[in-house]
């Protein structure tokens, strides 16, 4: 089933219900019905009963369609599968912690602005180089990622150590929903400007997911863009950070996060 | 008589009608969610529209790690 939402570019949080009379996987998308490319989550729950969806949403676009089916039968149309009934679907307040943000820093306020904008858009702008309003961040936007000898890597973007610019592989990020990209940008950023040690990886997760949260991404999503990344290159070190992504985001919503320092 | 027929054809017609109606809503109502809370289209913020490209030559600002590269022991790559 698909149903269209007006959402007008306004941040909430879509709250979808569903219920089944025995367990049933449940897979709900929402997209913009305009950008190509543009998700804004993907993700799917087994239910047995009646269960809500929310998909926290900080940036919309003017419509959203909402998918919602049983993964065993496929995306069917309305009144051909009684498998799940979608019993209601409301927009609700966005919940967001902004003084976690040090906005004071006038780097993260800058940043928040440019890779929103670019995140929001990545899934049908040219690939380029973009630059954001105040001329501090340069995003080179390529077709792909290569190492030194050429070869495609599997890293969805970087950042240079030298001057902070950031390359991102077009290829990957548009495959990526908004929040996963935005969480990918936050880390980038967070190595270069935020970090002591520039060259730490789970300070940079962490610094990173600190500003995602604040913002009300969802939760769901940081979890998704970092196992998906760190299964590309599955090393002790990386089961590490996706512990301690883990136990940050927990720590986070249960209010008793922490500032990495 | 004849009247009498007529009223009591037209009542039941009637009947039959309202029924028709109300039972098209309610099946209409139960294959649809209830949708709530949503208002009509604005227009795009500007914090949502596309970032600009940076044409060659422009200037731009670079900014400096306080802490230098060389103690990290790098000249010069990506992380």
């Amino acid at each position: 089933m698909i149903y269209e939402i007006p959402t007008r570019y306004d941040e909430q949080t879509l709250k979808i219900t569903v219920s089944t009379s025995s367990p049933q996987k449940i897979r709900l998308t929402v997209r913009d019905k305009d950008l190509p490319n543009t998700v804004f989550t993907d993700r799917y729950k087994t239910v047995n009963g009646e269960a809500c969806f929310y998909v926290r949403m900080p940036v919309s676009g003017s419509t959203a369609l909402i998918y919602v089916y049983n993964e065993d039968n496929g995306n069917l149309a309305q009144g051909q599968d009684n498998t799940f009934v979608v019993n209601d679907i409301s927009k609700e307040d966005l919940e967001k912690k902004l003084d976690v943000i040090d906005f004071t820093n006038p780097y993260v306020q800058s940043f928040v602005t440019f890779a929103t904008k670019f995140c929001f858009n990545a899934g049908w702008i040219a690939s380029g180089t973009y630059v954001s309003d105040d001329r501090r961040f340069v995003i080179e936007y390529m077709p792909i990622l290569t190492d030194d000898s050429g070869n495609e890597v599997t890293t969805p973007a970087r950042i240079s150590i030298t001057d902070g610019m950031m390359q991102v592989s077009q290829r990957q990020f548009v495959q990526l929903s908004v929040p996963n990209r935005m969480a990918i940008m936050l880390h980038e950023f967070s190595h270069y400007y935020l970090n002591d040690n520039m060259d730490d990886e789970i300070e940079a997760d962490l610094n990173g997911l600190l500003i995602y949260l604040g913002l009300g991404y969802p939760r769901i999503e940081a979890y998704e863009v970092f196992s998906k990344t760190f299964m590309n290159a599955p090393t002790e070190e990386n089961m590490i950070r996706y512990q301690r992504i883990v136990s940050f985001i927990d720590n986070f919503d249960n209010h008793n996060f922490y500032f990495y320092e | 008589m004849d009247r009498d027929i007529l009223i009591t054809v037209g009542f039941l017609a009637g009947v039959i009608l309202v029924y028709k109606l109300a039972f098209s809503k309610q099946s209409t109502s139960q294959q649809a969610a209830s949708i709530k809370n949503f208002t009509t289209s604005k227009n795009m913020p500007e914090h949502l529209k596309p970032p600009q490209l940076l044409f060659e030559g422009e200037p731009i600002i670079v900014t400096e790690r306080p802490l230098s590269l060389y103690d990290l022991g790098i000249s010069r790559g990506f992380m």
